[in-house]
């Protein structure tokens, strides 16, 4: 209670009227020392006498204004006057006699010891003070009092000198108003609270919060159940003191649960008097709390929970306490409703988007395209089956119109489609070819899609590709139409037959032609052949209908024509989708020709064994020609040098007894020869050996192509090794007229060849020379060149043309000059020359210049070590 | 000498019998190796002329029975062959033929060689 402290005299007049008054009591005859202004004395005596005993005592006592003196050491009160002592509820006698920290109430007693000794230590003069005393029944005295001292004149005595007002009901106005106005801005708190809050618990605890700030309750604790769960949110504030907060009770001890249970507010207005506290008091009345309310919470019309708040005054939730806590508890049962209902909206969201999602993925995962368009045609929304068809992201198929993503055509149908939807207002369903992303036979039904008020707003499309599906319905009628047509050719009787034995749809051709009826008559019926009478066939369908498939039995029957008949019978059971037999199918096949066929067959069998006996003798000498054939062609090399070899041998042997005896004859041993004889021999002798010169050329080129020639390499020294051949022909050009020259370098050349095919590759050359020239002169010439032999014959003949030159050197090439006589030659000597020449390293050429003469040369590889003596001088 | 020619073509055993006879030697003739190894076991040879290809056989196939029959000395055989591929000729050369005269013979040297292979070796 704040203490006014009176400074020094801001009232002169009041302090001194006060500070006069003080020597009256202690002096009550003798006059001021001041003499109160100084008065004249004959007539004040006697008002100065009543005045100054009696005129106090009367003021002291009037009830105006509660006064009361207090010795200063012992803080008692000296003297109490009888407005102060109504103010208490004390008697006179009662009152004087206790000290004043006595009848103060506790809380305000520092304040007012406070300021007692600040003036006692001289630093005030007097203080005015508001406290609350207790009365003598223990009610507040809200009183503003103020207080003086004052001393004996010798200063012996210390007293103190009060006035009293009461003020209660003044005090007691304020502070209903100012807990009026902090319960406000408590509710205003709550309801911020409420505008703010997340969820319950958070709010509950808030509102405990708030209201235990709000310094009027030491305690708060809310419940609240959520809808569906039996259990209760339970907050309180300060948190409970020991093993969490205790759970209302079912007892009726318990405010809270009180409250919940009755729908009605409770209010114990002091906890101290209830006879059998439960826990939940118990723990107040710990904490010193003395009074509880407790208000139910409401959703709706139910009650689902309670705040409830403990003061420390007993009794005080007044009426005013009591429409506040109400104001508070409908503002939270507001904002619980409000977030069970934002829960409950944010619940139906969620499963909203849930539902979305999950129809999407359906609607993504399906098989079939499903889309939905505007009036105008343009995509609103596809599936993934449309992105895959068009091959676009689906984030492009929206928003595009018909005529973009069909050819022309197909969006004109499908515009007609859409109308006609939007026109009926029926949904429709076609079976169409359409092309995207290929050829594809689709299902689609179209079907209105209309919004709250009925109007149509799109169209939605369901496209199934039924492609596979019609390709696989053709293939079946196709196959269908094949088994029909197999059936219907058959040369076998086949049927079908229900379980009763009844033919049920098919009965073919031929079983018109066994039976002699045709397939109108025969459905419906037991099929003629499989009358009763015929046991046999009969048991065969038995056992056919038991599942088995019985093949090829033999019975006889009678025809029509009376003849016996012979006839094969099998049945397979027909089953039905379960797998459970429905029928039995029946072939029958006439054998009556087959058994007759069959005897002869067996003969004819016989035959043909011992045929194929002998067919297998001649396979297996064929056999073994063949593998002979084949030793043959493996040795085809050695097969080959065997065949030229004989060829030559067989060509050579007659020629050996032509020459042999020609010669023998012209050489007289078998007596003289004219003239004539002798040159008709020449002629056979001369012809003889050309024959042989082209057997042996061809012989040699034979071998060579055949790679049977074999060559003895070594040195050989050119031209030196080659004298005889060149003698020969220096003779040879001589007897025709012609010069023949020989040329060598100053070394000899050694070559690395063999000497024989070297003589015969140069005869060739020489004898080609001397044959086409008719005069001048023939030159060999020896030179080294670039690691190999060079020989080359250079004539002055008649020259080969150019166009010629290329094919030189092919076998049987042999060139027709106009107007040059033919020469002998067998036409192989420059074939042969060149494959020797080449076999042994070297190469061959020829430069010519028709009518002037020809160079033919030929080159072959030096031997390691060239020997280096002189040629000899003659030249043959 | 006394000469066996072991030739199956008549022409050809006429021109040699009369080019060795000119010169003063005997010619038998076979016409066959079987004949020619009959022959050679009934009476000595100074030198065997034998064609390559007989009607029952390889000439060459004979060489070791002519030899194992022909006594006690070393009798020459000489190989007479229309034969002209090397291969012939060596494979004659390694049965045992002391030499290889090629058909067609040369008939104004055809004797030297002979006496000359006969001898060189004898």
């Amino acid at each position: 209670m704040p203490a006014m402290v009176l400074r020094r005299a801001p009232d002169r007049r009041q302090s001194a009227s006060l500070t006069g008054a003080l020597p009256a009591l202690r002096r009550p005859v003798s006059t001021g020392p001041d003499g109160a202004g100084g008065e004249p004395g004959g007539r004040r005596e006697v008002v100065d006498e009543w005045a100054d005993w009696e005129l106090p005592r009367l003021y002291f006592d009037l009830p105006f204004v509660g006064m009361a003196i207090s010795s200063v050491p012992s803080r008692r009160l000296l003297r109490a006057n009888s407005e102060f002592c109504r103010m208490m509820g004390y008697r006179r006698e009662e009152l004087e006699g206790k000290s004043w920290p006595e009848i103060t109430h506790p809380d305000d007693l520092d304040a007012n010891v406070q300021q007692f000794a600040a003036m006692m230590a001289g630093k005030i003069e007097g203080y005015r003070l508001r406290k609350r005393y207790i009365r003598a029944d223990g009610s507040l005295l809200h009183a503003e009092l103020e207080v003086r001292g004052v001393q004996s004149p010798d200063g012996s005595a210390q007293y103190t000198l009060a006035t009293i007002n009461d003020i209660t009901e003044r005090r007691l106005a304020e502070l209903k108003l100012m807990r009026a106005r902090d319960l406000n801005a408590m509710l205003s708190r709550v309801n911020s609270a409420v505008a703010h809050a997340e969820d319950e618990r958070g709010l509950l605890a808030d509102t405990c919060r708030i209201a235990v700030e709000s310094g009027y309750f030491g305690h708060a604790r809310a419940s609240w159940t959520l809808p569906g769960d039996p259990g209760a949110t339970v907050v309180e504030y300060p948190a409970a003191r020991a093993n969490g907060s205790s759970p209302p009770t079912e007892g009726l001890d318990d405010p809270c649960t009180m409250s919940i249970k009755s729908g009605n507010a409770v209010e114990w207005c002091d906890l101290s008097e209830i006879a059998a506290p439960g826990p939940c008091v118990r723990e107040a009345l710990d904490r010193g709390l003395r009074s509880v309310a407790s208000e139910p919470l409401r959703r709706g019309s139910s009650v689902v929970g309670s705040l409830c708040l403990f003061a420390h005054e007993p009794g005080f939730f007044e009426p005013d306490v009591r429409a506040t806590l109400d104001e508070v508890s409908r503002s939270l049962s507001f904002g619980l409703d409000s977030l069970g209902l934002r829960r409950e909206r944010e619940q139906a969201v969620r499963a909203q988007d849930e539902a979305y999602l999950q129809l999407r993925a359906i609607v993504d995962a399906s098989t079939s395209a499903i889309w939905l368009t505007d009036r105008e045609g343009r995509c609103l929304l596809a599936n993934q089956r449309c992105a895959e068809w068009f091959g676009m992201p689906l984030e492009r198929l929206v928003g595009r119109t018909r005529e973009q993503l069909f050819s022309p055509e197909d969006a004109a149908a499908i515009a007609a489609r859409d109308r006609e939807v939007l026109e009926t207002g029926q949904p429709i369903s076609i079976e169409e070819h359409i092309s995207i992303g290929g050829e594809r036979t689709v299902l689609v039904a179209l079907f209105p899609v209309r919004d709250a008020t009925g109007w149509i707003y799109a169209i939605g499309g369901i496209s199934t590709d039924i492609s596979e599906a019609r390709r696989a319905a053709d293939q079946i009628r196709a196959l269908n139409d094949r088994w029909r047509s197999l059936v219907e050719a058959s040369p076998a009787a086949i049927f079908d037959l229900d379980v009763q034995g009844r033919v049920r749809s098919v009965w073919n051709h031929a079983a018109e032609e066994l039976s002699g009826v045709s397939a109108r008559d025969a459905i419906g019926q037991p099929p003629p052949m499989m009358h009763p009478s015929a046991q046999t066939a009969e048991r065969l369908r038995q056992r056919a209908l038991g599942g088995e498939t019985v093949r090829g039995v033999e019975v006889t029957r009678r025809r029509l024509d009376g003849a016996v008949a012979h006839v094969n019978v099998s049945f397979a059971p027909l089953r039905d989708c379960d797998g459970k037999v429905e029928g039995v199918l029946g072939v029958l096949i006439d054998v009556t020709d087959r058994v007759r066929a069959t005897r002869a067959l067996r003969e004819s069998e016989a035959r043909l064994r011992s045929l194929n006996m002998d067919l297998e003798d001649r396979i297996i000498d064929r056999t073994r020609e063949l593998v002979l054939a084949k030793d043959r062609a493996e040795t085809a090399d050695r097969v080959k040098s065997v065949f030229l070899g004989t060829v030559s041998h067989e060509l050579r042997t007659p020629l050996n007894s032509i020459i042999g005896f020609t010669d023998l004859i012209l050489s007289g041993m078998a007596g003289p020869v004219t003239i004539e004889q002798r040159k008709q021999l020449g002629i056979v002798l001369s012809a003889g050996r050309q024959l042989l010169a082209l057997i042996s050329d061809f012989l040699d080129i034979s071998k060579i192509e055949a790679g049977a020639i074999s060559l003895r390499i070594a040195p050989v020294h050119l031209p030196g090794d080659l004298r005889n051949e060149l003698t020969v022909f220096d003779g040879l050009a001589r007897e025709s007229g012609i010069e023949f020259d020989v040329q060598a370098s100053g070394c000899e050349i050694v070559a690395a060849a063999d000497v024989q095919r070297v003589r015969q590759v140069l005869g060739n050359l020489l004898s080609n020379a001397l044959k086409f020239t008719d005069s001048g002169r023939v030159r060999v010439r020896f030179e080294s060149r670039h690691n190999s032999a060079l020989v080359s014959v250079e004539d002055t003949g008649i020259g080969i043309p150019a166009e010629h030159l290329l094919t030189l050197f092919e076998p049987f090439r042999r060139i027709e000059m106009p107007g040059q006589r033919a020469r002998e030659g067998t036409g192989l000597g420059l074939a042969i020359a060149r494959r020797l020449t080449e076999a042994m390293g070297g190469q061959i050429g020829v430069e010519s210049t028709p009518g002037r003469g020809s160079r033919f040369w030929f080159t072959l590889p030096l031997a390691g070590e060239p020997a280096r003596h002189a040629l000899p001088a003659d030249r043959g | 000498m006394r000469c066996l020619l072991i030739e199956d073509n008549a022409a050809n055993a006429y021109l040699v019998e009369v080019l060795l006879r000119h010169r003063g030697h005997s010619v038998s003739i076979a016409k066959s190796g079987t004949e020619a190894v009959a022959i050679v076991r009934a009476q000595p040879f100074d030198v065997i002329l034998m064609d390559l290809k007989l009607p029952d056989g390889d000439g060459c196939t004979f060489v070791p029975q002519l030899a194992a029959v022909a006594g006690p000395g070393p009798v020459p055989v000489i190989a007479v062959s229309a034969h002209a591929l090397a291969v012939e000729q060596r494979r004659a050369l390694d049965v045992g033929c002391r030499g290889f005269i090629e058909k067609p013979i040369d008939v104004a040297t055809f004797v030297d060689q002979v006496e000359a292979l006969a001898n060189g070796s004898a």
